[in-house]
């Protein structure tokens, strides 16, 4: 369940042109962790939906007799992780972003080792900045999520740009 | 690993990995992204929130699409968790029926723990070379 530790401190802060400026106080922030289960039936519709050819993500017997314990994550499917329980979508909530200005700007998946279907990661959430350009007009919100594996070892991370568009 | 289009430890600076299109992003393409990585923002799926929400002519590409297909240039390429890192810009909307191509170029080698690292340069461009997202994947090449 994602919460928010200082829910009292959401507010917004208004520059000299009234743009709308997301509470810099947010920066550092960090999420309650979550549980991050890597679902087999999910992983391959996202597969499907890239049009990937290589079966070893997509059948568990190739996966198997090469070794891995079920089929194995394509590179950017840690971002299926993040938006388990709507938790990208409800941070932009409690920051007052409005999805219809919302772009994705920048977005780095680093991978420690590989993950296959079956494991269940813990990921932690966190604000790593916000800023702005352009007197405000752009603002830029950046997150990053590390993932676990049950031994508490680091598996990979997500780190996302976002870009909202004030004007 | 007989799926690998390439010898890719065999790559040197300035090589190019084979490119891969998406061919014409349909809305259905759109649909099946967002229901694989649940990502429900409706500025992909729903048209009148495209246009009366977010001032769009149409729906638009996720980004992270365009992120997957550049990642397949690492999973066509090599075997199941050699891909190391990746990073993606996104400079330009994708639309809908855009064909994308998307392509990499080796910039950089280094040893990593007894393994060498390939970086490559990503860039997904429409056919008229208008380009969407730039990137750089490092991928494991084995020991050498």
């Amino acid at each position: 369940m994602l919460r928010l530790a200082k829910p009292w401190a959401l507010s917004f802060q208004h520059d000299e042109r009234g743009d709308k400026v997301i509470d810099r106080s947010f920066i550092g922030f960090e999420m309650e962790p979550f549980e991050a289960p890597l679902e087999i039936g999910q992983m391959r519709l996202f597969a499907q939906a890239l049009g990937e050819q290589g079966s070893i993500y997509v059948d568990e017997k190739v996966a198997l007799a090469q070794g891995f314990s079920s089929i194995v994550a394509l590179p950017t499917f840690l971002i299926c992780l993040g938006t388990r329980d709507d938790l990208t979508y409800r941070l932009f909530d409690q920051l007052g972003i409005e999805l219809s200005k919302l772009l994705h700007g920048e977005q780095e998946f680093v991978l420690e080792r590989t993950v296959c279907a079956g494991e269940i990661l813990v990921g932690r959430k966190k604000v790593v900045d916000i800023y702005d350009k352009k007197n405000g007009a752009l603002e830029f919100l950046v997150t990053e999520i590390t993932y676990h594996d049950q031994h508490e070892r680091f598996v990979g991370s997500d780190r996302s740009t976002f870009v909202i568009k004030n004007k | 690993m007989n799926e690998q289009a390439t010898d890719i430890a065999s790559l040197q600076i300035g090589d190019s990995l084979p490119s891969i299109q998406t061919g014409p992003i349909s809305r259905h393409a759109i649909a099946l992204y967002a229901a694989g990585s649940r990502d429900l923002n409706p500025i992909h799926t729903d048209i009148d929130f495209a246009q009366g929400k977010a001032g769009l002519p149409d729906v638009i590409v996720h980004g992270m699409f365009v992120m997957g297909y550049l990642a397949r240039l690492g999973t066509a390429n090599a075997p199941a968790g050699a891909v190391r890192r990746i990073k993606a810009q996104f400079r330009a909307m994708t639309n809908v029926k855009d064909n994308l191509i998307c392509g990499g170029t080796v910039v950089g080698s280094k040893l990593h723990n007894g393994s060498r690292i390939l970086t490559c340069a990503l860039e997904a461009a429409r056919e008229d070379g208008s380009v969407v997202a730039t990137g750089e994947i490092d991928i494991d090449v084995g020991g050498e």
